[in-house]
């Protein structure tokens, strides 16, 4: 659908601003007066703009467009940037990123936008009015009335929530929109430049349509929409047709016959049937005849009239279908037009079949035209004269309308308030959400209109540059017309098309130097086009540049129904939307993408890991406002990428508990342990779901016992607060629509309109005052989630296997530095021995000396290198424990919760880098002990009191580097060990003697809770009872050449050290010898190193055995248990290293002990390293393999063997 | 590589599809693998022994810094010839299902093509010693029978861990 290359050049281009972008974003954060800075983020989210619209990519656009709106805004207000705007713009840059990612990953733009474009709206608007509030004081009224609910950021959220219930179906139906209008621009446009255009270019352009329409078509049926579907196809039929006929595309009268009956004729008629259509380049769509279009003022003013008419045509037909329910999108369909169901027979006969919207539209492309063009044709004319009567109709109603009272029109408005009523008891979700929308529209409205003014009145004052400024008021009318638009407002989108077009031209015209015209201009076409819309909307107070502002609110009846029915027009909008996703949600759990699952999950566990965070937080202090936006985010963005995938249950049950967070963001529900505990679970849930998505691509959790819970509390909540009226339910949708749904039409608005605005402002600025000192400390933790941000955007997600793939290399590379040293080695041997057998003189050997030393220098300079190197690479593999700690609170909490105890985690290093694996292996050790201290070593609050002992206990968490090693500490300050109970146990198990108990340290003693077997059952209740899987945790530290020490002071502290190495891939060995073969022996594993005589072995139970240390220690030919041929028996004082696992000891005699070095470890196949003896190989300086140790399995090797051969004998 | 081979008897132009594989001797049989799976061929290199592995594992090698086990197809199979004369012996490097070995061959043939359709199945019969299992088929080149051997089957983990079992009992 794209151009690819196009799409590229896109992406690298936006990439490039977007740096500059967030460039300026962070200067601007020092300096948020600065104009300069200001405008350059102003010109890069511009061009974006400009790149995205120009392709297409319409959220970008979108979004970029608001962002630029935004932008605009502050650029004229004096005053220095908001913080919240800022940060605004950084997560509009954030999400233009993630789309420019989106499209890069899939050529599609997956990110939804539509909260923050709302956001960015109504922060907008806020600011607007804020600044318009410090200016003026007459203003404030105003400001507080129709900002309304939208000034506090809460309840901006408020606002931002009601979409994001209904996100899902709006953002369907405005993609189907966007794309229909960007569809009909390209045909329109395409049909301008046929009418002039040859044969060949005719067929062309319309073969060109046909594509056109052939995305349209499957758009529709995929919407559901059946007629328009049918529509299409007609449509597309007639055009083959036309295509076929040879003659009739060469006679150019026909031809623009046919394409004005049928090609303009079904444009209007879809724009006239989806209001909220935007023609894209609709000016485009003006025959090519006018190049230069000239505003005719005063005719502009009656071409609005009939526009009018058509409104309130458009609001009568609403009403009949307002009490329908169901498939409202066709109703609404039939009853709105029952003239344009002439589209499906599409223009085969168009004139007949003219209906009243085809009619006026009609009439302004011909008015324009014959104004334009001043050469009236015989059929425009015509088609005028027809115009006339109607219009002339027309503005006999719009006159009635905005004199007031008893005309045709406020009697209509009585049906259509009793309409709205009616829709409102059937439908309450709906009204609520269009008088909120509408509201904030008329926000927008107001401050635009004022913007216009302003701008109207420099331009009449011929202050700076004229077409600048008329620039801006075509961006004004390009905003106003886009909010139209979302709002369904057709004939108010005709009208700013319209007047869009004028102010052009009247830029176009001021560029020529023609600026005689312009005080005309501004008073026929600027002023004119205001007061009508102030008119319209008399909610409006605008700032009147000549004269005062009372004056445009002077009849305001006929406009409150117009609020009232302005809202139904959403109707079928949202129905239709909503049909759309059952249509969506139906279809079974497929999930779209398989090759983005991966993603999608390693994405989703991110998110998780910040939301537990958050959610902690939430839990620990249930006001936060922070927190709970955060965790709201979150969840959001899983529900949206678990959506888009079609992770069917991930993304109800996201969907769920964003509502839940919703109403907690609206404060119409408090957050309780209960829910805390409820959004826990579906955060369990997820995850277990994210689970079976890695492990079997479905999602086999069931959702629904957790969803029926969300919905109870959600659904509790929602009743409590219908009944509860309080501030917090003046910031709510459904109460900020009640007071202009319930304003009688027929009572003077207007004394009500000023209370209610009086009684928002005073509840507003008390919210405000409230709220003031939010900010500043909203400012602290953001810059550091920016700065959070940062660090994740310049990281880059590698495959493991690269960075293990990379390790091998650098491992490679630093055996080849110890081949060059070798090398030189032989060198200087070389040259001793030439110089001594051969008796050369030192001179003749003097190029062989210089030799050697530049390899040398070399050899040198290559070991640095590639020691840095190895560093490096080692570093990329480093993660910080946070890692893994951040697992622990919800852990912790969890565990606390079931218990009634009160633990505190305490978490210290959490930055300590460790190797990714060894991270991994850890986890569940870790795990262990903190549940072995929570449920065993920490007391109840009681306990503890009586103890003397605070009453929350303290678990502390610690990590720390210590040289080639990271220690993890684990320390509670709970009970500890009960030491005697243990030698009671272990005398009982038989794990040792009572002779061996009376010689065992503390310490020993403690760590007998480690050994394998070693049962506490029965007893462990109530006494300590750690130990249970004890061994286990060992076995794998161990594994991960690791140790670990406990401590234990009885009735005060616990403590686990923990010493691992910092990676696995790199460690310090010792290298041995036996026979031939060499092997390498992990440092840590070796206690010492000894040379043995023959007198010292003696032979207990035929194990050979020395005394080491006050103990026997049973001792291994290596020789013996590899069966290599050894000289160990012969070579007697032999090698012997000790090596031990914690518990178990035992000696190695070796041949040789060669050095002390770091090797790469490299892994063995499975079947060669399982249960072999061996944990991997090493590769020496010369190439040759050394294979490294596993001193854990060998012990137990060795062990098999003793109790083999004591078996033998004694069967023997 | 000693002994050229013409290409099995079907043309391939008939036939269409044809597979190419890497013919290896050893003792008198006529082996053949699938030339996709062979990621190089070595001559004879000093191996680094394991001790108490299977006999059949000759020990690991250095392949530029990676550790691969090396496996003697003789004793692995039990083909029941007597060792070459030659003195230097071939490695075959195959990546079976990403799992990189090596497999000590008498010597290699050029490449074959063979119809696919020339493929047969097994024979029950024991071919000189091997058991069919490890045989995915038979075809003909040049008279004398080439045999495809299965390394999927030959590398089976349990297999080796199995055999490793009955050496250690």
């Amino acid at each position: 659908m794209l151009d690819l290359s196009l799409l590229q050049d896109f992406i690298a281009e936006t990439a490039e601003y977007l740096e500059e972008m967030e460039d300026s974003l962070l200067r601007l954060e020092t300096d948020p007066g600065n104009r300069i800075i200001l405008d350059d983020i102003f010109r890069s989210v511009h061009t974006i703009k400009g790149a995205a619209e120009y392709l297409g990519l319409e959220r970008t656009a979108e979004l970029s467009r608001t962002i630029e709106n935004m932008l605009y805004q502050q650029r004229r207000s004096e005053q220095p940037v908001a913080q919240e705007t800022i940060i605004l713009l950084r997560e509009g840059r954030e999400r233009i990123f993630q789309l420019t990612d989106n499209l890069k990953q899939t050529q599609t733009e997956e990110l939804e936008i539509g909260d923050l474009v709302e956001r960015i709206r109504v922060a907008d608007t806020t600011s607007q009015i804020s600044a318009v509030a410090g200016s003026g004081a007459e203003n404030e009224d105003f400001a507080a009335g129709n900002a309304g609910a939208s000034l506090l950021p809460g309840e901006n959220a408020a606002a931002d929530d009601e979409y994001e219930d209904d996100e899902y179906d709006e953002e369907l139906f405005a993609i189907f929109l966007e794309q229909m209008g960007d569809k009909l621009s390209e045909i329109k446009n395409q049909i301008v430049d046929l009418a002039q255009a040859d044969r060949e270019a005719r067929i062309a352009g319309l073969d060109f349509c046909l594509n056109e329409i052939e995305p349209l078509i499957s758009s529709a049926n995929y919407m559901g929409y059946s007629r328009l579907t049918d529509f299409y196809e007609k449509w597309k039929k007639e055009i083959c047709s036309i295509r076929e006929d040879s003659s009739l595309i060469e006679d150019d009268d026909r031809f623009s016959n046919f394409i004005n009956d049928c090609m303009d004729a079904n444009i209007t008629a879809l724009v006239s049937r989806y209001p909220q259509l935007q023609l894209l380049s609709a000016d485009a769509g003006l025959p090519p005849a006018e190049p230069e279009e000239i505003p005719v003022t005063p005719e502009f003013q009656v071409q609005e009239l009939p526009d009018a008419d058509s409104l309130t045509t458009d609001i009568f037909v609403e009403q009949d279908d307002g009490e329908g329910s169901g498939d409202i999108l066709d109703e609404y369909a039939e009853s709105s037009d029952p003239a344009s169901a002439a589209t499906p027979d599409g223009g085969a006969d168009n004139e007949s079949e003219a209906n009243l919207f085809e009619q006026l539209s009609w009439s302004f492309d011909s008015r324009i035209k014959q104004t334009a063009v001043k050469s009236p044709e015989e059929n425009l004319n015509e088609i005028e004269a027809e115009l006339f009567s109607v219009a002339a109709a027309d503005a006999d109603v719009v006159e009635a309308g905005s004199v007031a009272a008893a005309s045709p029109e406020a009697t209509g408005d009585d049906n259509i308030l009793s309409g709205a009523d009616g829709s409102v008891l059937t439908d309450n979700y709906e009204e609520e959400n269009d008088a909120e929308l509408s509201s904030i529209f008329q926000e927008q409205l107001q401050e635009e209109i004022g913007a216009l003014q302003m701008q109207t009145s420099a331009l009449a004052a011929a202050e700076g540059n004229r077409s600048e400024i008329l620039e801006i008021c075509i961006e004004k009318l390009e905003r106003l017309e886009s909010a139209a638009n979302y709002m369904g407002y057709e004939q108010l989108v005709v009208f700013y098309e319209k007047w869009t077009k004028a102010v052009a031209a009247a830029r176009e015209r001021v560029l020529k130097g023609d600026d005689d015209f312009i005080p005309a201009f501004i008073t026929d076409c600027l002023q004119a086009n205001v007061a009508e819309l102030s008119q319209r909307f008399p909610q409006l107070k605008l700032l009147e540049p000549e004269s005062c502002t009372d004056t445009a609110v002077a009849a305001s009846e006929p406009e409150l129904p117009k609020a009232g029915a302005a809202a139904a027009p959403d109707l079928p909008a949202a129905t239709g939307v909503a049909d759309a996703e059952t249509a969506i949600e139906s279809p079974p759990a497929t999930i779209s993408d398989i090759s983005l699952l991966p993603d999608f999950i390693a994405e989703t566990r991110e998110h998780l890991e910040e939301l537990e965070k958050n959610l902690l937080l939430l839990a620990g202090d249930s006001g936060r406002r922070e927190s709970l936006d955060d965790v709201f985010r979150l969840i959001h963005t899983i529900k949206g990428a678990a959506e888009y995938l079609g992770v069917e249950r991930i993304a109800k049950l996201s969907h769920n508990l964003e509502n839940l967070l919703c109403q907690l963001r609206q404060q119409q529900l408090v957050i309780t342990p209960e829910i805390t505990a409820l959004l826990m679970a579906g955060w369990d849930r997820i995850s277990l779901l994210i689970e079976n998505l890695e492990q079997t691509q479905a999602e086999s959790a069931e959702i629904s016992d957790l969803l029926e819970r969300i919905i109870e509390v959600d659904g509790s909540s929602k009743t409590a607060s219908e009944s509860g009226s309080s501030v917090a339910a003046c910031s709510e949708p459904e109460s900020a629509a009640e007071p202009e749904s319930a304003a009688e039409p027929e009572s003077a608005a207007e004394p009500e309109l000023e209370k209610i605005a009086a009684a928002l402002k005073a509840e507003n600025e008390a919210l405000l005052k409230g709220t003031d000192r939010r900010p500043a400390e909203q400012n602290v933790r953001r810059q550091s989630d920016q700065i959070n941000e940062k660090i994740v955007k310049q990281s880059i997600r590698v495959d493991a296997g690269k960075i293990d793939a990379l390790m091998n290399q650098v491992g490679e590379l630093v055996v080849s530095r110890a081949g060059f040293s070798q090398l030189f080695g032989e060198m200087q041997q070389l040259y001793q021995d030439l110089k001594q057998r051969f008796k050369l003189d030192p001179r003749d050997l003097r190029q062989l000396t210089g030799m050697t030393a530049r390899l040398n220098e070399a050899t040198t300079l290559f070991g640095k290198v590639t020691n840095e190197l190895q560093e490096e690479v080692m570093k990329i593999r480093m993660l910080p424990i946070s890692q893994l700690f951040n697992r622990y609170p919800r852990l912790v909490f969890d565990l606390v919760r079931d218990t009634g105890k009160k633990v505190e985690l305490d978490i210290h290093g959490e930055e300590t880098e460790l190797d990714k694996m060894v991270i991994e292996e850890i986890s569940d050790p870790l795990i262990h002990i903190i549940r072995n201290a929570v449920d065993h070593g920490i007391e109840t609050p009681a306990d503890r009191l009586e103890k003397g002992k605070p009453e929350t206990g303290t678990i502390q968490l610690k990590a720390y580097h210590e040289g080639n090693h990271v220690v993890i500490e684990i320390m509670d300050d709970g009970r500890g060990l009960d030491l005697e109970h243990l030698k009671e146990k272990a005398l009982a198990g038989n794990f040792v003697s009572l002779n061996e108990l009376g010689r065992m340290s503390n310490r020993e003693l403690s760590e007998l809770i480690m050994l394998p077997g070693f049962s506490t059952a029965t007893a462990v209740t109530h006494i300590s009872g750690r130990g249970v899987g004890m061994d286990v945790v060992r076995k794998n530290i161990e594994k991960l050449n690791g140790t670990i020490e406990i401590e234990s002071i009885p009735e005060q502290s616990m403590r686990f050290r923990i010493k691992i190495p910092l990676t696995l891939a790199i460690i310090p060995a010792l290298r041995i010898r036996v026979g031939a073969e060499l092997f390498t022996i992990p440092l840590s594993t070796v206690e010492e190193t000894l040379r043995i005589f023959p007198g010292q072995i003696s032979t207990i139970e035929g194990v050979e055995v020395i005394s080491f240390r006050g103990s026997t220690l049973p001792l291994v030919y290596m020789a013996e248990l590899f069966n290599l041929e050894g000289d160990y028996r012969e070579s007697l004082p032999a090698y012997v290293v000790v090596v031990s696992t914690g518990m178990k000891r035992i000696g190695l005699v070796v041949d040789a002990l060669l050095r002390q070095e770091e090797v790469v470890v490299k892994p063995l196949e499975d079947y060669l390293q399982e249960k072999s003896g061996f944990s991997g190989a090493t590769i020496l300086g010369d190439g040759k393999i050394s294979l490294i140790l596993d001193v854990y399995e060998l012990i137990n090797l060795s062990l098999r063997r003793q109790e083999k051969s004591r078996f033998a004998d004694g069967v023997r | 590589m000693e002994e050229p081979y013409p290409n099995a008897e079907v043309g391939g132009e008939k036939s269409g599809e044809l597979m190419q594989l890497v013919g290896f001797n050893i003792g008198r049989e006529l082996f053949g693998v699938d030339i996709l799976m062979v990621q190089e061929i070595i001559r004879e290199m000093p191996f680094t022994t394991i001790p108490n592995s299977p006999d059949f594992i000759e020990g690991v090698i250095n392949l530029r810094g990676n550790i691969i086990p090396v496996i003697d197809l003789r004793r692995r199979l039990n083909v029941s010839s007597e060792k070459s004369a030659q003195e230097k012996v071939w490695i075959i490097i195959l990546n079976v299902n990403n799992r990189v070995a090596g497999f000590i061959v008498d010597s290699v043939t050029k490449v074959l093509k063979v119809p696919v359709q020339g493929i047969k199945p097994p024979p029950d019969i024991v071919v000189s010693g091997l058991q069919s299992q490890y045989i995915t088929g038979v075809c003909r080149v040049d008279e004398r029978l080439l045999i495809l051997l299965d390394f999927n089957r030959i590398l089976l983990v349990d297999e080796i861990k199995k055999l490793r079992g009955l050496n250690e009992g």
